[in-house]
């Protein structure tokens, strides 16, 4: 079926930043906000390699990770025109959908504290124009049109290939293009290694220091389930005002990376589609029915609340899963899960179990840092150690110093998870198409 | 949007540029709101740059002048009115008159912006009994000089006509970022299969899109040249027809070819032999070719011979006045309202004997300061930032500060309106009507009036009413040489210009762009060369005569600096047109301070990191800068991009010379050595 499609051509585009420009103009945007992004293939001009651009602004993708997972409802598809609209109105300013997009679509803006992308120029096209940023091209490198997209013309060497058909149409760089032919008798080559110092750094999206109320939040949630959960099942009843402080500093940590804090409710507006409504309404329920099962002391209550728990931890780990990882591994020792059961275990003094979990994630741990040694990258020694400790000395206190309490044992695992979780915002990145790029050129580098 | 409200007018951009886009002005009340495509030119149908396109935020940017304003003690401003504007100047001008001599007024005025108006300046300075003015150029008069020399006219074909070449040589121009719709043709002839060269110490955003790059030393161009010209004879890829009907000195040329040996050129251009015998075949044996120099290499000492030997390959291979074959410097076919055309504008005594005072564009900081008898009491700089883009910007920020009083005419607070004692509002491109031509393609063009002018801003040509009044002059001259302040006198101007050019009516020049009568889309093509011998002429006795050069086209190696190993190159950005736009927000995102760029190893070797804040010196002057690596240059070649401003960091005038090129007075700032030293 025909659809409304950007259509850009690599052989025709030259960098030359007029169509970010004319989006900027048209959309009144703010700097360093643009809606369009020139992204730029070998920058520092690696002599084997050509430099190619990628103009990119929203794709409108039929299946639209943005819209599916936002937890407010806060984008709609335009019927008429197949345009994903963003409604300022309905943005809790979460910036989950900034992490759903491999596009780098969604922009967050500081200042309105919501996000903001591209609407196809929506109102021009329905009039029968132009985008505002196809216009502006001077050379006719971006252009639009009604075409039918076959999933081979989705391919192109470099660019971001997720299968969510975007609705956009690139030409290749030409075969004469591919390599240049520089005549200079005083280059020297350059190694693969030398090379790799010279890359930019692409600026990951996610952060420890964006992110750390996420690390400490997502420990909360581990730390009260698994509470509830073992006062549920083995009668060990919670101290429910330490609960609920513990819960309340949860709620005010995830309202941290909230923009529009009064509007959190439309958080649950999406349970259909986004894990992200998902975890917050079970996290919610999990809170409300824990605390009424504390008042009128019902097992059913009880229970009940551990189930919302339990979904609400595999809500937190499944809204994670756009995140590219350095290590790739499917499961890792960071994961809330895992974390829950450790805590579980411990807070039970079920040794089986603890010794169970604890092997787990040690496992998992040293495997996670193998993986990231062999890339390269660095591993934290020091971190890594500390974490590794976190996990062992609880269990050789258990036979050594059984006289230590039970909040001193936890507040050593605590530190060994809040690392481990630490690292794993450290190590996660989102896909970008710059980012792709990127990993493109280190493919070809090492081909040379 | 209510669109009822919104007009959409018919203007060109009247900036330095070869691409002189025509636009479509969007305006509502009395705002201009967007800058669209104007598909009548068939150069430029897409539309503009960035730089048009920033236009909107220029027309209604916070930063603008829009009062007359004078320096006060702390060397601050203040607004002032017109009234008290008008009679400090008319004061000044009568004070200095009659105490000094009127030639001890400077007027400077630069590429700015350009229009018939700005003829009312002249008359004015004449009226006033003369003035001491400045001959040469900045730009392009060496290149000039060298096919006016070598085929008697500065012409070319039209923009369009390059997607018929076979074989496209871009040779020092980098298009992308100086004339960015040269790339639509240049694409629509690799769809069909032409190959596109690029020649260039640089690997530029133009090079991206050629099939080889030719990475030579900066400034070597002319022995490459040489060097080819020699393959080709020898290999008889000639037009040998051609040659025998059209061409003045084809023996002497072979002769002085000889001595440029393939393994002598490697050496000198460092570039393989092999490479420069592939680069000569697909020069001799493919046709039509359309060679494209840039306008950089001729800003050096040798740069019209240079420009000379470039020539001779078209010239050879018979690739003049083809389709698809010719030599691209500069096409003048729209300046039909000049009496003298460039480059012989730009020579000394050119003009009325009232300018009889002319110091050299190329030397403006070194000649200012030694002028005497009278020396110069007052400045009047418009349309020109000679702070940031004449050589030697230490040596021309002394020379104006000698001055007693400077009169700056200018849209923002530039390097040069920041010496000012006081500053006059400049117009914009928006607030009065103009006829503009192109340097590249054939259309004449109407800059029409959009908007009112804004604040208290006043045309140039009012400022001059205002002031010639002042001064009481008779109301018959006045009106004999500088238009009224209204809209209908400023149409009457334009009008009288376009008198003698029936086919340019203003009512036909506000639908969009024109084609004036004489002209050609390829020109050249009746083999008719207005040089003395009617022929081309590869050997030239104007050219020794005129400029004491060798009659034949000929390499001139340029002398290095011991003292300093870095060969600077300043080519031109993508975000600025000279020392205009930069200070754009929408502009500055993109750059927003000047960085030199340089080899990884030639950093390396200094011990100097990416992104370090490094010193950068000469003679001439140093700056701190941020050094970027690149792995597309040459080794000890670093680049600083043109027309940065003094808040910008470093900008590469405060390292140039002030010479003079080889021939046609141009200025020669591209051969500049400087040295980094870590901080």
């Amino acid at each position: 079926m025909e659809k409304n499609v950007f259509l850009f051509d690599t052989n025709k585009c030259v960098g030359c930043m007029a169509c970010v420009a004319g989006c900027t103009i048209e959309n009144g945007t703010e700097t360093l906000l643009n809606w369009r992004v020139v992204n730029t293939h070998n920058k520092i001009k690696h002599p084997g390699l050509p430099v190619f651009h990628f103009s990119l602004a929203c794709n409108h993708c039929e299946d639209a990770p943005c819209m599916e997972n936002c937890p407010a409802l806060a984008y709609t598809r335009d019927p008429k025109t197949g345009a994903i609209i963003h409604h300022a109105e309905a943005c809790i300013g979460c910036t989950y959908c900034t992490w759903a997009c491999p596009y780098d679509a969604p922009k967050f803006n500081p200042n309105t504290k919501i996000v903001e992308k591209c609407n196809f120029c929506v109102d021009r096209i329905s009039e029968g124009r132009k985008p505002a940023c196809v216009e502006a091209c001077p050379v006719g490198a971006l252009d639009f049109g009604q075409r039918e997209i076959r999933t081979e013309d989705r391919i192109t060497p470099g660019f971001v290939n997720v299968g969510i058909k975007p609705s956009i149409v690139l030409n290749p760089l030409r075969e004469a293009q591919r390599k240049p032919q520089i005549e200079n008798l005083d280059a020297s080559a350059i190694s693969p290694d030398q090379m790799q110092a010279y890359l930019p750094d692409v600026p990951s999206k996610i952060s420890l220091k964006k992110e750390w109320t996420l690390v400490l939040f997502t420990l909360s949630v581990a730390g009260l389930v698994a509470w509830q959960a073992v006062g549920s099942l083995y009668q060990m009843p919670v101290e429910p005002l330490w609960f609920m402080l513990l819960a309340v500093m949860a709620i005010v940590l995830t309202s941290f990376h909230v923009g529009k804090k009064l509007r959190m409710w439309r958080f649950i507006l999406n349970l259909k589609n986004s894990w992200l409504s998902r975890e917050i309404f079970s996290f919610s329920a999990f809170l409300g029915l824990s605390v009424l099962s504390f008042y009128t002391a019902s097992d059913m209550l009880a229970y009940l609340s551990v189930c919302f728990g339990i979904a609400s931890i595999i809500s937190v780990d499944m809204l994670y899963q756009f995140l590219k990882r350095k290590d790739h591994m499917l499961f890792h020792s960071a994961m809330v899960s895992i974390t829950v059961l450790l805590f579980f275990a411990w807070i039970s003094g079920n040794i089986i179990l603890i010794s169970f979990i604890s092997l787990m994630k040690l496992v998992l741990y040293i495997g996670r840092k193998v993986k990231l040694h062999q890339q390269k990258q660095n591993i934290l020694p020091l971190f890594s150690g500390l974490r590794i400790v976190g996990i062992c000395l609880p269990i050789v206190l258990i036979f050594i110093a059984p006289q230590f309490s039970i909040f001193t044992v936890l507040s050593i695992i605590l530190v060994g998870e809040i690392i481990d979780r630490s690292e794993f915002y450290y190590e996660s990145d989102i896909l970008t198409p710059q980012s792709e790029l990127t990993k493109f050129m280190e493919k070809e580098i090492r081909k040379q | 949007m209510k669109l009822e409200n919104q007009k959409i007018i018919s203007s060109a951009c009247p900036r330095n540029c070869y691409s002189t886009c025509s636009l479509k002005v969007r305006v509502e009340d009395n705002t201009v709101i967007g800058i669209e495509p104007h598909s009548s030119n068939r150069a430029t149908p897409e539309g503009p740059c960035i730089k048009g396109l920033a236009y909107v935020e220029r027309a209604n940017s916070k930063d603008r002048i829009l009062y007359p304003q004078k320096r006060i003690e702390n060397g601050t401003y203040q607004r002032i009115s017109w009234e008290e504007a008008i009679a400090t100047i008319a004061d000044k001008l009568k004070y200095y008159k009659q105490n000094f001599g009127s030639h001890s007024i400077l007027f400077f005025a630069a590429s700015g912006m350009s229009g018939l108006l700005n003829g009312v300046s002249t008359a004015f300075w004449r009226l006033l009994g003369g003035v001491t003015t400045t001959y040469g150029n900045l730009c392009w008069p060496a290149g000039l000089e060298a096919t006016r020399l070598t085929l008697g006219a500065c012409k070319h074909n039209a923009p369009w006509d390059l997607e018929h070449a076979k074989l496209i040589l871009l040779w020092g121009k980098n298009p992308v970022e100086t004339n960015i719709q040269e790339m639509i043709p240049i694409e629509k002839a690799q769809e069909k299969g032409a190959k596109l060269i690029v020649i260039d110490p640089r690997r530029t955003p133009s090079s991206e899109r050629a099939n080889h790059l030719f990475q030579i030393k900066a400034g070597t161009d002319a022995a490459l040249a040489l060097g080819i010209a020699r393959v080709i004879i020898h290999n008889n890829w000639l037009d040998q027809e051609f040659i025998d009907k059209h061409v003045l000195g084809y023996e002497q040329f072979c002769e002085r070819v000889e001595a440029y040996t393939p393994e002598r050129v490697a050496e000198i251009c460092r570039i393989p032999m092999d490479a420069i015998l592939n680069l000569a075949k697909l020069i001799g044996t493919t046709k039509p070719m359309s060679l494209i120099p840039g306008y950089g290499m001729q800003r050096y000492e040798n740069g019209g011979q240079t420009t000379r030997c470039l020539l001779a390959l078209s010239v050879i291979t018979g690739n003049i006045g083809l389709k698809g074959g010719c030599w691209h410097y500069a096409n003048l076919q729209s300046y039909v309202f000049d009496t003298i055309k460039e480059p012989e504008s730009y020579f000394p005594g050119s003009e009325d004997p009232c300018f009889r005072r002319k110091i050299s564009v190329a030397k403006l900081g070194e000649d200012l300061l030694k002028m005497a008898d009278p020396e110069i009491k007052m400045i009047w700089v418009e349309r020109g930032n000679p702070l940031s883009q004449n050589p030697d910007t230490n040596t021309i920020r002394k020379a104006f500060r000698k001055a007693d009083f400077r009169v700056v005419v200018e849209q923002f607070m530039t390097d040069t309106a920041l010496e000012a004692d006081l500053i006059l509002p400049a117009k914009n491109m928006f607030e009065q009507s103009d006829i503009i031509g192109s340097y590249w393609n054939p259309y004449v063009q109407l800059k029409q009036k959009v908007v009112e002018p804004a604040g208290e801003v006043k045309p140039e040509t009012e400022i001059y009413y205002l002031l010639a009044k002042k001064l009481g002059w008779s109301d018959s001259e006045i009106h004999a040489n500088i238009p009224e302040p209204t809209d209908e006198a400023i149409e009457e101007y334009l009008n009288n210009h376009l008198k003698a050019f029936p086919e340019l009516s203003l009512e036909a020049l506000r639908e969009g762009p024109q084609l004036a009568n004489s002209y050609e889309e390829i020109p050249f093509a009746d083999h008719v060369f207005p040089t003395p011998s009617g022929k081309i002429e590869l050997f030239s006795e104007r050219a020794e005569q005129l400029w004491q050069v060798n009659s034949l086209p000929d390499y001139v190696p340029l002398e290095s600096d011991q003292d300093y190993s870095l060969q600077l190159i300043s080519p031109n950005s993508k975000y600025r047109i000279h020392s205009q736009f930069g200070n754009l927000a929408i502009i500055k995102q993109f750059e927003p301070e000047a960085c030199l760029s340089l080899h990884p190893e030639t950093a390396e070797e200094r011990g100097i990191a990416n992104e370090e804040v490094v010193e950068i010196y000469n003679r001439q002057g140093k700056s701190k800068v941020k050094v970027q690596f690149d792995l597309g240059l040459r080794k000890n070649t670093v680049v600083l991009t043109n027309g940065h401003w003094g808040s910008n960091g470093a900008a590469p005038n405060l390292f140039t010379k002030g010479m003079e090129t080889d021939m046609g007075h141009g200025t020669a700032f591209h051969n500049t050595w400087v040295a980094l030293k870590k901080l």
